[in-house]
């Protein structure tokens, strides 16, 4: 059997409202436990989680608005959707202050039904994605500022990056002295060989882009114009691709990437985060250069001390 | 505005009929607040764009524009301000439409004068709750970013000074290195505190600070019991200060050294604020961490070119 759309509670003190939301909502693929009261209710929430409850207002014992703020206590994450007969201008303000996403009236169709506790379930998902992502990149960051090392820096970031991002790879580029070509300095969830296609020409429309500061967003790496190596992208099994710039003090120092294997869009939310993300470690990356930069110092020093003190070579 | 000085909260009334805005005008001044007023939708969004309000009470129905409008934009343009909906055509439909569009509340027209003081009042905690949680979210942002962004030892313990005085509202903020074989702490950064203060004399590693060791854990000293978890009671008496919480800067187990948070009165952090001030030092702790390791590396160089004569001295500069 397919894979359930999702849990959802339905308390109602009257059976056959329950069977009718839970026949509907069933055809629709979603898991439906029934209560008639609210204690009923809240043994079952204790017991597994759910993802959504459709209440109804007026009960004998508690009343849907005094379900909701014991249900929200035991999982403040819950969507709730009260459903009434005798709504009112009053009970309804209650519930939204409850924290309900939605107010509707009783008698309703299947299709307004499903099409609600759908959009209900979809804004649900997109709230975890970003929460996902923000505990993540804090994992992430912790992690990066754990060390000075340039190399375990830049693998981490991108590590960080296919996982944070759920995608198929990443990789990190950083440009080369004169500004002209970007390198390739960390990969992940990619094959040596794809990585290792050729260097990236900064002239080349994606790369000038980014060097300007901008996002590029490719939705079919095999078809788009703009990439420049498309026979790579479809052995790789690459389809989409995002690219952002590593900024460090309004100066671009690289790219970050994202590779999908099924094409997609981003949304403007993790368009967003990623610039977050390559703010964040821009700077990390900065610092591992420096410190990179005064360890080869000192080493070079003391190598010179060395020949200082044994011109003939002796030791 | 009322005699007793500042007003409360700015607030912005909207609304097509003037008579709503005098009864509402009258009462809420009544209340200490400072009340403005529009009689269409264009006009208020001006004075949105112009002036800065707490509260906007917006009627529902009126000739140019809807009131929904005015939600949207105040949701879009000035999240730091909320929104109150009030209506003489009050249905189910569009109190749920302004609370799914970020409404605080929604309130049908008649209404008793308490009733709306009442509203006004639960609605403007609401507000200045949620602003002061995303100032708390912005001011973390910065201060993690100033963190990551420098490998300068001083700059970093600066920082970690003034960022956690900004991120908590405290009187003042100090910072001591900790030296585990001597238990010898050093103070390293200070804002926020006299001089006379600061400089009362070397702090040990006992009393409250032996309970930080001990805990591993944050340590809030109040006024009252100075006298025996404080080594200069009287000074920090005489300096104002009504509590001290001290907060270690850990790497794994191995404790740096100590934040320690000055408030006037008694500190109480909420849970999220006390996560906030835990994930900051454990920040810091990483940062403090790495300049060092910097500076280290910094300090050997320099230590080597005491032994280098000139000419390679000069060689490696040119080198450069």
């Amino acid at each position: 059997m397919d894979k359930k759309k999702g849990k959802v509670l339905v308390l109602d003190d009257e059976q056959i409202v329950l069977d009718s939301v839970s026949r509907i909502l069933e055809d629709e693929n979603y898991a439906v436990a029934k209560c008639q009261t609210a204690t009923a209710a809240l043994d079952k929430l204790k017991a597994g989680g759910f993802d959504m409850l459709i209440t109804d207002f007026k009960m004998p014992g508690m009343d849907g608005l005094q379900a909701m703020e014991a249900l929200s206590e035991v999982d403040p994450d819950l969507s709730m959707i009260m459903v009434t007969a005798y709504s009112t201008v009053d009970s309804a303000v209650k519930a939204m202050k409850l924290g309900a996403v939605d107010y509707i009236r009783k008698p309703f169709t299947p299709d307004q039904l499903t099409e609600l506790v759908d959009t209900v379930m979809e804004r649900r998902k997109s709230r975890f994605e970003k929460r996902y992502r923000e505990d993540t990149f804090e994992e992430i960051k912790t992690a990066i500022s754990s060390t000075l090392n340039l190399k375990s820096v830049l693998d981490l970031i991108v590590q960080g990056l296919a996982k944070v991002m759920k995608v198929k790879g990443s990789s990190l580029s950083l440009l080369d002295k004169k500004r002209e070509k970007l390198r390739v300095f960390a990969y992940d969830g990619l094959s040596r060989d794809y990585v290792d296609k050729g260097p990236l020409d900064v002239s080349k429309s994606i790369s000038e882009t980014t060097l300007s500061g901008k996002e590029v967003w490719i939705e079919d790496a095999c078809k788009d114009p703009r990439v420049q190596y498309p026979q790579e992208a479809m052995r790789e099994g690459v389809a989409s691709i995002l690219s952002v710039p590593l900024v460090v003090r309004n100066k671009v120092i690289g790219a970050l990437r994202v590779y999908t294997s099924e094409p997609r869009k981003f949304s403007e939310e993790e368009v967003r985060f990623l610039y977050g993300f390559a703010e964040q470690v821009a700077y990390s990356i900065e610092n591992a250069k420096s410190y990179e930069d005064v360890k080869d110092e000192y080493e070079a020093l003391r190598d010179d001390l060395w020949d200082y003190f044994d011109k003939d070579g002796w030791m | 505005m009322n005699v007793r000085g500042k007003p409360k909260a700015a607030i912005l009334v909207i609304d097509d009929e003037q008579i709503v805005h005098e009864s509402v005008q009258r009462i809420l001044e009544e209340e200490g607040y400072l009340i403005e007023g529009a009689l269409r939708v264009d006009q208020a969004l001006e004075m949105l764009a112009d002036r800065t309000y707490d509260l906007v009470l917006t009627d529902l129905m009126m000739p140019d524009r809807n009131g929904m409008e005015v939600i949207e934009t105040v949701a879009r343009d000035h999240p730091e301000i909320g929104v109150v909906m009030f209506t003489g055509f009050a249905t189910v439909e569009s109190a749920v439409q302004s609370m799914k569009l970020g409404a605080l509340d929604y309130l049908p027209k008649p209404f008793t004068p308490q009733e709306l003081v009442d509203v006004i009042m639960i609605s403007l905690e609401k507000t200045w709750k949620a602003r002061r949680d995303r100032e708390i979210e912005l001011t973390y942002a910065e201060a993690e970013k100033a963190l990551s962004a420098s490998l300068d030892l001083k700059e970093i313990l600066n920082l970690i000074c003034t960022s956690v005085v900004r991120l908590l509202k405290v009187k003042g903020a100090a910072l001591h290195m900790y030296r585990p074989k001597d238990k010898v702490l050093e103070l390293v950064s200070e804002c926020g505190l006299s001089e006379t203060y600061v400089k009362k004399g070397p702090v040990s590693g006992d009393k409250s600070i032996a309970q930080v060791l001990e805990t591993g854990k944050p340590v809030l000293v109040e006024s009252q019991d100075f006298d025996t978890s404080l080594q200069y009671p009287e000074e920090a008496r005489k300096e104002g200060i009504g509590s001290i919480l001290s907060v270690p800067l850990k790497l794994e187990d191995t404790v740096l050294g100590f934040l320690r948070l000055y408030s006037v009165a008694k500190l109480s952090l909420t849970d999220e604020e006390t996560s906030l001030l835990l994930k900051f030092a454990d920040q810091a702790a990483r940062a403090v961490e790495n300049a060092i390791e910097y500076g280290k590396v910094k300090s050997d160089i320099e230590g080597m070119k005491k032994f280098i004569p000139r000419p390679v001295t000069q060689r490696m500069e040119e080198q450069g």
